[in-house]
């Protein structure tokens, strides 16, 4: 991947190609997540989607995108380990697919600077009336969170996983804290995201390399100082599992998490293995979780892990009946068990294998993937190539598998349940 | 083989009808790495009775449509996804109001992987016990939805749309009415909507047309070519149920539902599509985000990005949706009824408003071709048989006299009905 140094903590990575029938522009702004950051950088995503000086109401920046053909932009926060990132994104048809699309490139361009670099201010804070509206849709946001019970359990799981602060709420941020911020709060919160943090930009396309360094290049984005950014975390091993229940209202069944911890060092080679891993404990339809606690013993409708690569984490989340939490919980144990016995099929690992390289493969057709691999890349400094990563991932064995299963150690345990 | 070509989109459409009557589509796409396969009998959940030449009509019970789909993944020694599995392919498959198709995606072993999908739908194995189970399983299915608001505001507006009809059951049925199901009901519903004829196999990605065409033909060889007429039988509709419903529910905001039913003739063929699309368009000059009308509610704070509205033209069925979350539910109600009262001014000199969405829909249509799920599912192919390339081509000829024509047919009588959930 070739990255061009367009200023001092300022990159880009142009991915040409004309496999797709779109044009994709992407903009990262990484700073470390800080509780006390979290909150302004998701408001300030909410702002830059809706308002700029050029394009002042929701209804100007709807308009515009008509005028790109249909253009889909957007604007969202990410948590990775523990940096924040506000992310910008246009996707459009290619030129070349529509009429009259010569100017296209130029505008698409020229529409994300104002966008981003170009708010509607009122003096040294944001307009009064954009910032109230937005403030209260995030706030609606993050109260609905609750609605969705999946995402609520495990939300509160998160709460009580994890020791450190910044990576206990939400990475949309905190009701209170966005409560209590103001328009001259949340500009100083941009200032300092457009000033301090990493900027990445990748950009995909049927395009040319050098027109695209030139128009970046015309952004005129200021050097700045690299900031400290821990893209990995890693916790120190509790004395004793924390456990939370809760009852709610109008709900038929219940919902167990678990937080495991799975201490693997970041970018190290036994990641591969507890990618296999997670994947023959959860995180397939080949599974144990899913064949013998679903499928099998019908104890859950929904059920499996997730390997939460940059915190060190393995999470696992099931739908079931209350009356049914105890014993399906008994049954994660032991399957975890059973893999750390060795007690698995052969056929099965070679199948996840093969799974798993299905869908790094499959990623090639998609740009967003494609983005996503060129950012995380950018973030990590770390590159793996497509022969390395499949030989890796061909390369685990039995007993990596139980040896990398042998390290999950629960650490919480979240529970909701149906209120009679 | 029939070719059509598809030059602005540099796209080929490769189609084929095999002697036992098995419709075969291939798009082929080589700078891809993947293959997406899916097979699909247009028969969906709202098929609840349907008749076989002069036998007596049958009762099919809501919900079996996705519990057949389930269950033909099991076989007697072993689960279908098991040798997908081996030939590292992702397999899946989904039961909707018109459609049931299963389908996978892979980069690997496509020949065998799509052997493997013809060989598993067309050979069903049911069992007194794996019915049962599945009952267990679909039960708790049931149950996640009914814990899901937004599932809940959808199927509350289509019950007051359409009451007692097909259209208001769960596509997974309820748990009283898959109780009822029984191994031969299922080998009968299979018989009938799973005979070759009944089936369209779509193939999209890199692959080579003429092998794929001859493993087609090798594997269908094995089973029955006997070909039955089947009818589906409609029940008439109800007149609509009430204007206005709550249902309690704990949630933060309320969320709310309107629905505007449209009665009339059942389009066919590329009607069906020319229609959807001519009355998304509507929608969007009357409701859209760029309309003075979207961002008054919205600077008053009655409705936010969670505003959506949506036609759809499913079968016999035809109807409006708008879906909102807010507090505010009468003053956006007052607003809707104005805009569809009013919807000849509102259109009046909105050509050019028109015109630019139109390139902008446009725009949407060439983006979602990216993707080879997108092209196999995101088309009127089972509804209409009108595919996404066709869509696009057909939207180029839409006019603004056709929009006119269409908000006569949905505005005029419209009647308007809410449904609120909230705590």
């Amino acid at each position: 991947m070739k990255k061009y140094r367009i200023n001092s903590g300022v990159n880009l990575v142009v991915l040409p190609t004309t496999q797709f029938k779109t044009l994709h522009i992407a903009i990262d702004f990484v700073a470390p997540a800080l509780t006390s950051n979290i909150s302004a950088r998701s408001l300030l995503s909410y702002l830059m989607a809706v308002s700029a000086r050029q394009y002042p109401t929701q209804q100007d920046v709807a308009q515009k995108t008509i005028d790109l053909y249909g253009a889909q932009y957007q604007t969202d926060v990410y948590r990775f380990g523990q940096t924040h990132h506000v992310r910008v994104t246009l996707q459009l048809p290619a030129p070349d697919y529509v009429d009259d699309g010569n100017d296209l490139l130029v505008d698409a361009f020229s529409f994300l600077q104002e966008m981003i670099f170009d708010p509607l201010l009122d003096g040294q804070k944001f307009d009064r009336n954009v910032f109230a509206k937005e403030q209260q849709s995030l706030i609606n946001e993050l109260e609905s969170i609750k609605d969705d019970k999946s995402r609520y359990a495990i939300s509160q799981l998160r709460n009580i996983t994890y020791d450190v602060p910044n990576l206990q709420s939400s990475s949309a941020g905190d009701i209170d804290l966005v409560k209590n911020l103001t328009s001259e709060s949340l500009y100083t919160a941009y200032r300092n995201m457009i000033l301090s943090d990493l900027v990445n930009i990748v950009v995909l396309g049927n395009v040319n390399e050098s027109d695209v360094e030139s128009i970046i290049k015309d952004w005129s984005i200021s050097p700045r100082r690299l900031p400290v950014l821990q893209p990995f975390y890693r916790q120190a091993l509790r004395p004793a599992t924390v456990e939370k229940k809760q009852y709610q209202r109008d709900i038929n069944q219940a919902m167990l998490t678990l937080a495991m911890r799975l201490n693997v060092p970041p970018l190290d080679k036994q990641r591969f293995a507890a990618m296999v891993m997670n994947a023959l404990l959860g995180g397939s339809p080949l599974s144990k979780l899913f064949m013998n606690v679903r499928e099998k013993a019908s104890l859950a409708y929904s059920i499996y892990s997730k390997w939460q690569y940059d915190t060190g984490f393995l999470l696992i989340a099931a739908g079931l009946d209350a009356d049914k939490v105890v014993q399906a919980e008994k049954m994660i144990d032991e399957e975890i068990l059973a893999i750390q016995n060795g007690d698995f099929e052969d056929k099965v690992v070679t199948s996840i294998k093969k799974s798993l390289i299905n869908d790094y493969l499959s990623q090639q057709d998609s740009p967003n993937s494609q983005i996503e691999i060129a950012f995380s890349r950018l973030l990590t400094g770390s590159e793996t190539s497509e022969s390395e990563w499949i030989s890796q991932v061909q390369a685990v064995t039995t007993n990596d598998i139980r040896l990398v299963a042998k390290k999950l150690q629960i650490q919480s345990r979240f529970i909701l349940l149906p209120k009679e | 083989m029939l070719e059509k070509y598809y030059k602005q989109l540099k796209e080929k459409v490769l189609i084929e009808t095999m002697p036992d009557g098995l419709n075969v589509v291939m798009v082929q796409k080589p700078e891809y790495h993947k293959t997406f396969a899916v097979l699909t009998t247009d028969y969906g959940s709202l098929d609840e009775k349907y008749q076989i030449g002069h036998d007596s009509p049958k009762q099919i019970p809501a919900g079996t449509a996705h519990f057949l789909e389930h269950k033909l993944f099991e076989k007697e020694n072993e689960d279908a996804f098991t040798r997908f599995g081996q030939l590292g392919a992702d397999a899946n498959a989904f039961t909707n109001a018109y459609q049931t198709s299963y389908l996978f995606s892979t980069t690997q072993h496509v020949v065998p992987a799509l052997q493997h999908l013809l060989q598993f739908v067309q050979t069903p194995y049911f069992s007194d016990k794996t019915v049962a189970k599945e009952q267990g399983i679909i039960g708790q299915e049931i149950q996640m939805y009914q814990d899901d608001p937004n599932w809940a505001v959808y199927m509350g507006i289509l019950s007051m749309m359409y009451p007692d009809s097909p259209m208001a059951h769960d596509i997974a049925g309820t748990q009283q009415s898959i109780a009822t199901i029984t191994p031969e009901l299922l080998y009968d519903v299979h018989h009938a909507f799973y005979q070759p004829s009944q089936l369209t196999l779509q193939v999209i990605g890199h692959f080579d047309a003429h092998e794929i065409l001859e493993t087609i033909s090798q594997t269908q060889q094995s089973f029955s070519t006997t070909s039955s007429e089947i009818k589906r039988l409609v029940p008439n509709v109800q007149p609509l149920s009430s204007l206005s419903t709550t249902r309690q529910f704990n949630i933060s905001r309320p969320k709310v539902a309107f629905g505007i039913r449209i009665d009339g003739k059942p389009l066919n063929g590329t009607n069906i599509t020319k229609r959807t699309l001519a009355a998304d368009l509507l929608l969007d000059l009357l409701f859209g985000e760029q309309t003075d009308w979207y961002q008054k509610l919205y600077n008053e704070g009655i409705i936010d990005s969670e505003f959506d509205t949506s036609f759809d033209l499913i079968r016999e069925y035809q109807f409006i949706t708008i879906f909102a979350e807010t507090t505010a539910y009468q003053a956006l109600e007052k607003a809707i009824q104005t805009q569809t009262i009013q919807y000849r001014s509102a259109l009046k000199n909105q050509v050019h408003s028109f015109e630019q969405l139109k390139r902008a829909t446009i725009g949407e249509g060439i983006q979602r071709l990216n993707s080879l799920e997108n092209i196999a599912l995101r088309g009127d192919d089972a509804l209409s048989g009108v595919n996404l390339f066709d869509k696009i081509e057909l939207l180029q000829d839409l006019t603004f006299d056709d929009i006119l024509v269409t908000a006569d047919k949905i505005f005029q009588n419209a009647v308007l009905q809410r449904f609120v959930l909230q705590k």
